[in-house]
Formats: C-alpha cells, sequence, structure tokens
C-alpha cells in the first residue's frame, strides 16, 4: 500500500517513490510486477499526473523500475545493480573521507546527515 | 454525520464481506453512496422500460414475432444502461467524500481484470458471452432464410449488444479511482470494486437466450430452440459455480488482497 500524507512536510512526489522503492527494494513488489499508470495512481492518491511522472522518472534513473512504452512500468530486475551503484557511491565517498583526513566517525555524521537530509 | 441505521447497515454490509472492521465515516458514507446510485438505477430503468412498453404498444403495435424479441432485448438493454447510470450516480456522490482529506492510500501494483472480478467469474463472464457469440453466429448460419433466420440474427444482435455495455460498464468500474484513506479503507474499496465487477458482468444474456428458447416461432423442441436452452442451463451453472468458488475463497481468506 502507498499512503500520501498532503500535510506532511516531505514533497507528495518523494513520499511515493520512496515507498514505491522501500517496496520494491525488500520485496514486497516482486520483479516484474506492473505499477499502476501515473493517471491511475495519480488519480487514486489525488495527486497531479506530473507528481507521480517524477516519482516514476526518479525510480527509473535508479534502475528499479522500466518503462516498456505502452505496456507500462515495471519493477525492474535492477534491484541488486542499485545496491551495487549504492556501494560504489559509498567506497568512492570512504576514499575521498580519506584523502580529507576526515575520521570515521565524523565520515558516518556526515552520511547520516546527508540521508536525512534526503528523505 | 452518519445515521444509526446506515452504520448498522455498513456493519451489516461488511459481515456479508466477512471484513471485521468496524465502518469508517467514508465507509458509511461510501455504503449511502451506493443506496442512492441504486434509486438512480431504479429511476432510469422505470423510465426507460415505461417509454419502451408505451411505444412499442402505442406507436408501433404489431405482433411479428422478430420485432417482439428485439423489444425484449431492449428492456434488458435498458437494465443494464440503468446500471450504468447508477454506477454513474454513485461515483458522483462518493467522488466528495475524501475531497480536503490529508491521507490518501492505494495500491502500488496494477490490479487486472482477473484479479478484482476473480478468476472463476472472468471464466464464467468470457464463457457465456463467447457462448452466446458463437451460438448465434451458428443458428444465424444454419436458420432457415425468413422468421427463424431473423430471429437468430436478433438474437446475435442482441448478445453483442448486452456483451458490450458489460464490458463498458466493467471497464468504468476497473478504471475508477481508489478511495481511500488507510489499509482498512483500501480493503473495502477493492471489496466494492469487486462487487460492482461482478454485477456489470452479470449473465444477462442467458435471459435472452430463455425468451429465444420459448418462443413459438423457434418451437419448443426444435434443435435451436434445445441449442438455446442448453446455452441457458450451462451458462447459468458456469455462473453458479463461479459464485461458489468465490463465497468458499472468502470463507478461507477474508482479505482480498
Amino acid at each position: 500500500m502507498i499512503t500520501i500524507d498532503t500535510a506532511s512536510a516531505v514533497p507528495p512526489y518523494e513520499q511515493v517513490r520512496s515507498q514505491l522503492a522501500t517496496q520494491i527494494n525488500d520485496g514486497t513488489l516482486a520483479v516484474g510486477t506492473r505499477l499502476p499508470t501515473v493517471r491511475r495512481l495519480a488519480a487514486d492518491l489525488g495527486l497531479a499526473a506530473n507528481t507521480v511522472a517524477r516519482a516514476y522518472r526518479e525510480l527509473e534513473d535508479a534502475g528499479l523500475v522500466d518503462t516498456r512504452g505502452r505496456a507500462g512500468t515495471f519493477v525492474g530486475a535492477t534491484g541488486d545493480a542499485s545496491r551495487a551503484a549504492a556501494a560504489t557511491a559509498a567506497r568512492e565517498y570512504a576514499a575521498k573521507v580519506h584523502a580529507l583526513g576526515l575520521g570515521r566517525a565524523e565520515a558516518l555524521r556526515i552520511v547520516t546527515a546527508a540521508l536525512g537530509a534526503a528523505t | 454525520m452518519a445515521t444509526e441505521a446506515a452504520l448498522e447497515r455498513a456493519r451489516c454490509w461488511l459481515r456479508r464481506q466477512r471484513l471485521e472492521i468496524e465502518p469508517s465515516p467514508l465507509v458509511v458514507g461510501r455504503l449511502e453512496a451506493r443506496r442512492r446510485g441504486a434509486r438512480a438505477e431504479i429511476v432510469t430503468e422505470l423510465a426507460g422500460v415505461i417509454a419502451l412498453l408505451t411505444w412499442m404498444f402505442l406507436v408501433h403495435g404489431g405482433d411479428d414475432p422478430v420485432t417482439n424479441q428485439a423489444w425484449s432485448i431492449g428492456i434488458i438493454g435498458i437494465v443494464v444502461v440503468g446500471m450504468l447510470v447508477g454506477f454513474w450516480w454513485q461515483r458522483r456522490v462518493e467522488r466528495p467524500l475524501l475531497a480536503g482529506h490529508p491521507t490518501r492510500a492505494a495500491h502500488p501494483a496494477a490490479a487486472g481484470v482477473e484479479r478484482v472480478l476473480g478468476r472463476a467469474h472472468l471464466r464464467a463472464a468470457v464463457a457465456v458471452y463467447g457462448g452466446g457469440l458463437l451460438l448465434g453466429t451458428a443458428l444465424a448460419m444454419f436458420a432457415p432464410p425468413g422468421t427463424a433466420r431473423g430471429l437468430a440474427l436478433v438474437f446475435l444482435a442482441g448478445v453483442t449488444v448486452l456483451g458490450a455495455l458489460s464490458g463498458l460498464a466493467l471497464a468504468t468500474t476497473l478504471r475508477r479511482p481508489s478511495l481511500a484513506d488507510d489499509a482498512e479503507s483500501l480493503l473495502v474499496d477493492d471489496a466494492l470494486r469487486t462487487e460492482d465487477a461482478r454485477r456489470a458482468t452479470l449473465p444477462y444474456v442467458l435471459i435472452v437466450a430463455l425468451m429465444f428458447a420459448m418462443d413459438p416461432t423457434i418451437g419448443l423442441g426444435s434443435p435451436a430452440s434445445m441449442a438455446l436452452l442448453g446455452y441457458a442451463v450451462a451458462g447459468g451453472a458456469c455462473w453458479y459455480l463461479a459464485e461458489r468458488n468465490a463465497r468458499c475463497a472468502r470463507k478461507v481468506e477474508p482479505a482480498v488482497r
């Protein structure tokens, strides 16, 4: 289930994106599952179509979903690739932190803060 | 503010659906919208049937069997159109129920016709309408020219029109947006959608087949009459089995999705 709280400080597109991403990553939405059309999900959630379209675009950029033309949007088989991409980015970050001479605790605090700001 | 009677009706409906939840104001409002939709449906059907009967007896007249059977199909068509009007009316009433509400809920996966209608009902609907088209085509091809062929063509046209109207009603049901603000109301939304989808695909065409089977022009006991009767009985059996299947499924697993 996806829920949207329009009174929340988190933008609606981010609420849609993060809930779909979570359900794809934890396997609730299996690979190959067809997502509702942009218009349909927008109508269901009382949102503008552009809002849902942006969430879908970001999921596609992250490799979590595939858009197959008129057939619709499907949960992609690249969930593991997403994790691999995140791991690569983490390694690059670790190298950069090491080069800058920052400590482990401080580096983790920076990541935690960045994650907090992103969700 | 929901009345006590409306609340009790909602509790009854939820019990019938085997949903063990207390009716929220949204659920009560939606079920009341359905009552208003049902009233609009009955008014439309009554007005349509009266208009058709008036036209039939006062303006048209005559006792041509082909025309008379076409009128009777028209009456069943009005019943299906009335259902479409009822659906439209109930949506008009229930749409504002969540207006201004801060939270909304929806399914993250697309639900196809099989998931909404149920596999058994989908198979029964395909068998009934597909079988009707095949039977109508066969009757039109092999009936002797004249009144019998005219009746066969009217039957085929009736099955086609009723099938198209049922398909339209089903598409309307599948496409309507969800109306839910939490998991429980989403469950109710699913149950309402399934209920509407099954109503949309009710096998009205079997009544048409029975009417044609009893037609004196076709002749009771003739091969055409027996084929129509067999089709009606087999279609009815398919539908009964689908209904029984759905009832058993609900007993095993109250939360369908």
